[in-house]
């Protein structure tokens, strides 16, 4: 079976007064129809570049390369912004951290919702609306023809999520990117958001690329992880196995960081990462973690480091053996 | 059992909001009675959605807003009969975004220093200067960064200056809304650690408002749940989340995720919408999101019964309904 999507050498350079940085510095993403890929990492780590590179949706003084990158079969390294616009929204679809400033205040929500499929299907506009009203009521908003003609102002923040969610599902993608879906939402919503993505990637078979600073959303929807730091994967594999297992020093660092009802005894200490992500700026040379990494030794400020296979799927990038993680 | 450093009693506070453009204004009960103690040495964990009334009522701790009605004693004296310069001696805010909260154009130092020169508490100059670095440091700020501006610093090292800047005054309270939510989790280990470390050293007592429950878990010793303006369930945290009562509690705790691989996204069966405060569900509120929900919680509003465990807010714990 051919992989939905095969992406290869990925990067993406920005010019900073600073010099030039690196968000994406050779990423390889592949996802099988109806699978889930979490991306995780801090804040700077190049996870929402990558998904905005997937998408075509880069700043404009960002500059994307790729050696690799199939989608449904098709080979688009090098396809046109018209290919693009016409994949977007179509067979890709994203859905964004803040709903309020991803949908357009002064459009109806029935109006967003049709615009898609208009552009991608044609067709009379009453079709557009019947399935409009179809996934705003899949995706659990009561009264849709009353609420199909609300403006975004008048949803709370959930419901504006879920509308996000309808509108990406229009055109029925094959590809489905959220980024950051919940970081808004209560913890309640957050829950009842992320039951509604799963139970619709398996009634639509999309794949799933969910990009996440939560690693309880990580452990709960993904099937298989890559973390990220500095614009790198520097470990990833299923699930199970990197929540099992976890080999990389940043990966085992994220893990202890969190605080687990029932892990810890009151007044016990969480674990910290010591130091902040420095940006890949400039020449880069070695392990960009190395100098908040407790392991670090003289190699990996000089050596690079590839991907190696640990076994059952997972794969590091670091010197670190396996055997040191348990 | 201690005497309460902090005490509500029978707090509310109201908003007047236009409903709309042509129908005239409308009465929104934030908080709605809340009876609540804060015993010195405790952290306090006040969890909830959004709209619930848990920043309210911080605020009002804080002396940022009057209460509609009610009294907030400290120490057993009434809050309105505290000066504002008393009141900030002794209790403190930390805010949830530290991009936000602190003025880009003063440098660290004035803003570590400035609740002492609105107070004149530390009229030295060099005194003051020494305090603000020494409360620098304990927070594990680099004093090199007393001459930089927040933009210099990182979310988590803004935080900290958010923490110093409420430390400098020696308070004996903390009101913490959401004072890690806008950071990464491997900073937001460091701020809880320093909270933990803070409480201890200076013997604090923390109000944290928090809508995350696995830090409320962590670093609260006692928890009050907080839904459309009251409390429907305050324990010690432990037996809280051990055996929640509350319907409203048991769902919130199920939407925690932790980090188990094959456990799945859990179905809260809360139903789709936090009721709209202006317009709040006759009974119980919360009656049409639970699952528990029988007749009566349609008519009437429960009342808090208070046992050994703590209390709680709910029909299904009252022997009188049936």
């Amino acid at each position: 079976m051919s992989a939905l999507l095969q992406v290869e050498g990925l990067r993406v350079d920005i010019p900073t007064p600073m010099g030039l940085l690196h968000a994406v510095r050779g990423v390889d993403l592949a996802l099988e129809a109806g699978e889930t890929l979490c991306l995780v990492g801090e804040s700077g780590c190049g996870k929402s570049l990558s998904a905005l590179a997937l998408m075509g949706l880069l700043p404009r003084a960002a500059r994307r390369s790729v050696s690799r990158f199939s989608f449904a079969g098709e080979d688009l390294p090098a396809a046109s912004e018209r290919r693009m616009a016409d994949l977007r929204g179509n067979r890709m679809a994203m859905i964004f951290q803040e709903p309020m400033t991803s949908l357009n205040p002064s459009w109806s929500i029935g109006n967003q919702l049709e615009e898609g499929w208009l552009r991608h299907r044609g067709g009379p506009a009453s079709a557009a609306r019947e399935r409009a009203l179809h996934l705003l009521d899949r995706v659990g908003i009561t009264g849709a023809a009353s609420r199909i003609g609300q403006y975004p102002h008048q949803l709370s923040g959930g419901l504006r999520q879920r509308v996000m969610i309808a509108m990406a599902l229009m055109c029925a993608p094959a590809l489905m990117i959220a980024d950051e879906p919940t970081t808004a939402l209560d913890v309640t919503v957050q829950a009842q958001i992320l039951h509604l993505l799963k139970e619709l990637q398996r009634e639509f078979g999309m794949g799933l690329i969910l990009i996440t600073h939560d690693l309880g959303i990580v452990a709960r929807v993904a099937d298989r992880v890559a973390v990220m730091y500095a614009g790198e994967i520097v470990e990833e594999g299923p699930v199970a196995r990197l929540f099992g297992r976890p080999a990389h020093p940043y990966t085992r660092g994220l893990l202890d960081c969190i605080p687990v009802p029932g892990r810890l005894a009151h007044g016990m200490r969480l674990g910290t990462i010591p130091g902040v992500v420095s940006p890949p700026i400039g020449a880069l040379a070695g392990c960009q973690f190395r100098n908040r990494c407790s392991y670090a030794e003289e190699a990996c400020a000089t050596r690079a480091f590839g991907l190696r296979e640990l076994g059952g799927g997972q794969r590091l990038r670091c010197r670190l053996e396996e055997a040191t993680a348990a | 059992m201690n005497a309460p450093l902090l005490e509500l009693v029978d707090v509310r506070r109201q908003f007047s909001v236009s409903a709309g453009l042509f129908r005239g204004k409308r009465t929104l009960h934030a908080v709605n009675g809340v009876s609540l103690e804060l015993r010195r040495g405790e952290v306090l964990g006040l969890v909830g959605e959004s709209g619930c009334g848990k920043s309210t009522l911080g605020r009002m701790l804080l002396g940022l807003l009057p209460v509609s009605a009610g009294e907030i004693r400290l120490e057993g004296r009434p809050l309105a009969a505290t000066s504002t310069r008393d009141l900030a001696r002794r209790v403190q805010p930390i805010f949830q975004d530290p991009y936000s909260s602190l003025n880009p154009r003063k440098t660290i130092g004035a803003i570590v220093g400035l609740p002492l020169d609105v107070h004149n508490i530390e009229p030295d100059a060099r005194a003051r200067t020494r305090r603000v670095k020494e409360t620098m440091e304990r927070v594990g700020l680099p004093v090199r960064f007393f001459h930089n501006y927040p933009n210099q610093l990182s979310g988590g090292q803004r935080q900290r200056v958010a923490i110093a800047r409420a430390l400098v005054m020696r308070p004996e309270i903390l009101i913490c809304d959401e004072p890690t939510s806008a950071l990464d989790v491997s900073v937001q280990s460091q701020i809880l650690n320093l909270l933990e470390d803070m409480r201890r050293e200076f013997n604090l007592t923390y109000l944290l408002i928090s809508h995350n429950l696995a830090v409320v878990e962590h670093i609260a010793t006692r928890v009050a749940v907080m839904y459309l303006g009251r409390i429907v369930e305050e324990a010690e945290t432990a037996a809280l989340f051990r055996a929640p009562r509350h319907p409203y509690t048991r769902a919130l705790l199920a939407s925690v995720l932790t980090p188990e691989p094959g456990l799945g996204v859990p179905d809260t069966h809360l139903g789709v919408s936090y009721p709209n405060p202006i317009d709040p569900p006759p009974g119980c509120t919360f009656h049409p999101r639970c699952a528990a929900a029988m007749p009566v919680c349609h008519a009437r509003a429960p009342v808090a019964l208070g046992d050994t465990l703590g209390r709680v807010e709910c029909h299904l714990y009252d022997s009188g309904v049936s």
